[in-house]
């Protein structure tokens, strides 16, 4: 916890100086990603709590774009990786080659040594390879041939997987859902924001124009205050509601994990800090709830044909208190 | 609370309570340090007083600041010759926390300036243990307690209020602990540290040399020597006797006690019943506690030698408690030889007038009562005068005091009479110690003051043994009578009859004296004389007997206090919760009672949306009503203030 970063919460000028950084992020963003404003604002919470974000959604609705658009304004080093079913761990994390100048096995570090790195249809890879792209996000570092290699800071993925036409893909288990601390869908543009989006330029075009609105430092500090938005007791019994409701309930087959609790917090505060606030409320649990739980979840047998947006929603009937 | 250290910000007011706090840690010791030192002190203390007063001022540079602190250890050095013991100790931990002043920077700094402050203060008790110590002690420890938290609180929040509630409330929280702690930490057998050997050197008191003038100047000191309670009834002043040494050699001009006294049962037969009492006794640095006249009992700390003198293993250097019981009245046994010897041993050089006229009255009255009388006589109808300030006599000072000047105190009758009746060939020696003292009547105790010291003479008689005559009241009988204070004060009060006119004025004052004298003598008997013994005689009382059960219990009852601290703290915090939520209940009933219902799990930013939407006219006042919701419920900090304001909102609320 560095100085500059604590004494945010007590001096009301830096909090509204790094908010109206982060305003202008989202200002820009929804410049170029039409009438998705909530999508946008739940994609930068995810990334201000250091989490890394699925996107499970039809083609064509802007997953890359969205990608693309945050390494701009974020001003982070982009990379994309296309899974494909025949591809390997090295491709993803590196290989060493022996260099015979100096006769010796050279690291030549892979496409996920990047800031923020797109991994384009996870679910079309072998789980070789997912495995080899989920351990470098938990463990934030690389390790090949005994040799361990630190990832850039800040590191932020975001997956993308495709819902339907799923012959001959391997969806994530549960158990790396779990990794993902957020999960989006896009969703089609509304009749207005679709004509804005015809009648208007091309968006790649757009993005190439775009300015930075933070840097990579200011990135890192802004997450390094998320922790140190107040939670109030009331909360934590609020949440921990949320989460014996999940585990009891007739709903769901499996209840939500402690990781998925803490996952919660995370994100909510990060919703806060976005809202201006030093202190978390109901709203902002409520806020993130779907996105958070909606991978962790399976509906039990009773509710199999509800959709699952419905199955989750439950959680948001818990009383407060 | 836990945050970082990074996260403590130090500020102008904080160094300056610091400072005031160590100046007054600092204060007492002024008395005893040396002045190079307490200059040398105060010097950096102001040096770091003028650098926060100038904010463009820089601290020392490090190389200026070694050579300050190499000058400092050179100057200590030549002061005692040494860095170790108590008073270079001190002087060395006082000159090193004035210096680290000038290198007082980050907050870490701080703190270790003020926990070598704690440590300064308690360094008092190495010198005195006194009640107003104590209290000072108590001072200095609270001013720095308020830095410590000044320091601990953010900026925002300083204020000179904030700063003393929250010490005061830490200090009574500490009062349970403190107590559990006095009562079941185990005692160590003698002090908790160590004294070292300086300790009361110079502490003034009978010594068992004497020379003429030497009691007199002890009878300026208003000092306490010892204190007495009696068992059940007060002793009669002329019986009040307190025995020190016991003196016989002399060379005509000084007194000692000479070679050990020789092998011989003690013998004595009481006559009449014994006086219980406790003697509390300030420390002396001798190795002997004072006894009334003569010893029956012999306190355990300490052996009987054959002139009843009761002699202890080590110098007296603390407060020491003992229990006896005297017989006022008694015959003791024979004499031997050696003593007969010792006891007529005459210089044969010096005060050749007295020893004269000693021989003289031994021809012509011949039985030694008819000579110890007409000796007594001879004191109180020559010209002889009692007085504080006798003049300084030369080689022969019995005869110039006998024949010339006539002017003395006791320990000049006492000498001028021994020498007399061993010239008349009567055993005589010289018995110093205390007589008569100051009856308290609030605590109920005598108080035996250095003033009170005395000299009398002890003669050898065939049929009763020791007997003890005092020429001094021969002289002055009111010495005797009433006690040195009456004796001089009376005087005194004549001279400024003026101050002391009113009766009323004079009694008040000395009900005052005795109150606080009162006072004083329970903290020695309940604080300081709180021993080994003590502890485990009222321990006992409560079953406790080992070590091992004092500990447990007193670790099982510091975390009671503490969880039962904890625990109200939570019912006070649950309760404030619980009137919030009533509160805002209430609030939610009244919108509910025109239909708008609030979901359970709705948020009060919601809700209060809702409502908007539905009442807008209501807008300001429910938007209030909300904030304050949640400033109390889901902020980190917030006042009673917010919650009256609540309240009263909610009340006024109308639909």
């Amino acid at each position: 916890m560095s100085q500059t970063a604590s004494s945010l919460l007590t001096t009301p000028a830096h909090t509204s100086q790094h908010n109206t950084l982060l305003r202008q992020t989202l200002a820009s963003m929804n410049q170029i990603i039409l009438g998705k404003e909530q999508t946008l604002r739940l994609a930068l919470t995810c990334l201000l709590a250091r989490g890394h974000l699925l996107i499970e959604d039809q083609p064509g609705v802007g997953k890359t774009t969205l990608s693309h658009l945050l390494a701009r304004v974020l001003n982070l080093d982009f990379q994309r990786i296309q899974f494909t079913s025949d591809m390997l761990p090295a491709d993803i994390l590196g290989v060493s080659v022996y260099d015979q100048n100096s006769a010796s096995f050279k690291f030549h570090p892979g496409p996920v040594f990047s800031q923020l790195v797109l991994a384009d249809e996870v679910n079309r890879a072998t789980p070789k390879a997912q495995s080899a792209l989920l351990e470098a996000m938990e463990e934030y570092q690389v390790t090949t041939e005994g040799e361990t290699h630190p990832l850039p800071s800040p590191f932020f993925v975001i997956a993308t997987q495709n819902p339907s036409n799923q012959i001959g893909t391997f969806p994530l288990p549960e158990s790396q859902l779990d990794r993902f601390l957020m999960r989006l869908e896009i969703g089609y543009p509304n009749q207005a924001d679709e004509k804005a989006l015809l009648k208007g330029r091309d968006r790649r075009e757009l993005l190439k124009e775009m300015e930075a609105t933070l840097t990579p430092a200011q990135l890192l500090e802004i997450q390094s205050v998320v922790p140190q938005i107040h939670v109030s007791d009331a909360l934590i019994d609020y949440l921990q509601k949320i989460l014996s409701f999940s585990r009891h309930s007739s709903c769901y087959r499996n209840g939500l994990s402690p990781r998925a609790g803490i996952a919660i917090l995370r994100c909510a505060q990060a919703w806060a800090l976005l809202d201006d606030r030093d202190h978390l409320l109901p709203e902002d649990i409520q806020a993130i709830l779907p996105a958070t739980t909606h991978h962790r979840l399976q509906p039990s047998v009773a509710l199999a044909e509800q959709g699952q947006d419905e199955v989750v929603s439950h959680l948001l009937t818990v009383p407060l208190d | 609370m836990k945050r970082d250290l990074a996260h403590i910000t130090t500020s102008r007011t904080t160094t300056l309570w610091l400072l005031a706090a160590l100046l007054l840690a600092f204060a007492p010791h002024t008395l005893r340090l040396p002045l190079t030192i307490s200059a040398l002190c105060l010097l950096f203390g102001l040096w770091r007083f003028s650098i926060e007063r100038r904010p463009a001022a820089k601290l020392p540079r490090r190389i200026v600041r070694t050579m300050i602190l190499c000058a400092t250890l050179v100057i200590v050095y030549l002061h005692y010759g040494t860095l170790l013991g108590r008073e270079a100790g001190i002087a060395l931990l006082a000159t090193m926390l004035a210096l680290k002043l000038l290198e007082m920077r980050t907050v870490r700094d701080y703190i270790v300036v003020i926990l070598l402050g704690y440590f300064l203060a308690v360094t008092l008790v190495l010198y005195s243990q006194t009640l107003p110590i104590a209290a000072y002690m108590i001072l200095v420890a609270f001013m720095l307690t308020a830095t410590l938290i000044d320091l601990n609180l953010q900026q925002e929040k300083r204020s000179v209020q904030t700063r003393l509630q929250v010490t005061g409330k830490l200090f009574v929280q500490a009062v349970p602990i403190m107590l559990i702690l006095f009562f079941l930490f185990p005692r160590i057998p003698g002090p908790l540290w160590s004294l070292p050997d300086d300790a009361h050197s110079g502490t003034t008191g009978i010594s068992d040399e004497m020379s003429m003038g030497s009691i007199s100047n002890l009878s300026q000191s208003n000092r306490i020597a010892f204190r007495v309670a009696f068992d059940e009834q007060i002793i009669d002043n002329t019986l009040s006797y307190w025995r020190g040494p016991v003196l016989w050699q002399t060379d005509g001009k000084n007194w000692r006690a000479g070679p050990a006294a020789t092998s011989g049962a003690l013998s004595y037969r009481p006559k009449g019943e014994p006086v219980h009492y406790t003697v509390t006794l300030e420390p002396h640095n001798r190795k002997w506690l004072y006894g009334l006249d003569i010893p029956a009992t012999v306190p355990p700390q300490a052996t009987i030698n054959r002139d009843f003198q009761l002699i202890t293993q080590s110098k007296v250097k603390e407060l020491t408690r003992y229990e006896m019981s005297s017989y006022s009245e008694y015959e003791t046994g024979p004499l031997t030889s050696d003593e007969r010897q010792r006891a007529l041993q005459l210089p044969t050089s010096r005060n050749s007038r007295a020893v004269a006229l000693g021989q003289q009255w031994q021809q012509r009255l011949q039985e030694p009562e008819k000579i110890i009388s007409h000796a007594l006589q001879y004191f109180n109808q020559q010209p002889f005068v009692y007085t504080l300030k006798p003049p300084r006599l030369g080689d022969n000072p019995v005869d110039e005091f006998l024949f010339n000047t006539q002017q003395g105190f006791c320990e000049h009758y006492a000498a001028s009479f021994t020498i007399l009746m061993r010239a008349a060939g009567i055993p005589a020696r010289i018995v110093t110690g205390y007589q008569g003292g100051d009856f308290n009547p609030i605590g109920n105790y005598l108080i035996v003051r250095q003033r009170d010291a005395h000299a009398w003479t002890e003669v050898w008689l065939a049929r009763q043994g020791w007997v003890r005559v005092d020429p001094t009241a021969a002289v002055a009988p009111e010495r005797i009578e009433q006690g040195a204070e009456t004796l001089f004060s009376e005087r005194f009060n004549r001279q400024s009859t003026l101050q002391f006119d009113s009766m009323f004025l004079t009694t008040g004052w000395l009900r005052l004296r005795y109150g606080w004298d009162t006072l004083n003598n329970s903290w020695n008997q309940w604080v300081i004389g709180y021993d080994t013994l003590k502890q485990s005689q009222l321990l006992s009382r409560f079953g406790i007997d080992s070590i091992k059960q004092m500990a447990i219990i007193m670790v099982i009852a510091i975390i009671s206090v503490l969880t039962i601290l904890q625990l109200l703290a939570m019912r006070r915090s649950r309760k404030k919760q619980d009137l919030i939520s009533s509160t805002y209940q209430h609030f939610c009933q009244k919108f509910a009672a025109i239909g708008i219902q609030r979901q359970p799990h709705e948020g009060p930013i919601d809700f209060s949306q809702r409502i908007i939407a539905a009442r807008p006219d209501l807008a300001p006042q429910v938007l209030q009503i909300s904030d304050l919701y949640i400033a109390l419920k889901y902020r980190p900090r917030h006042t009673q203030q917010q919650i009256k304001q609540l309240q009263q909102q909610v009340r006024r609320l109308k639909l």
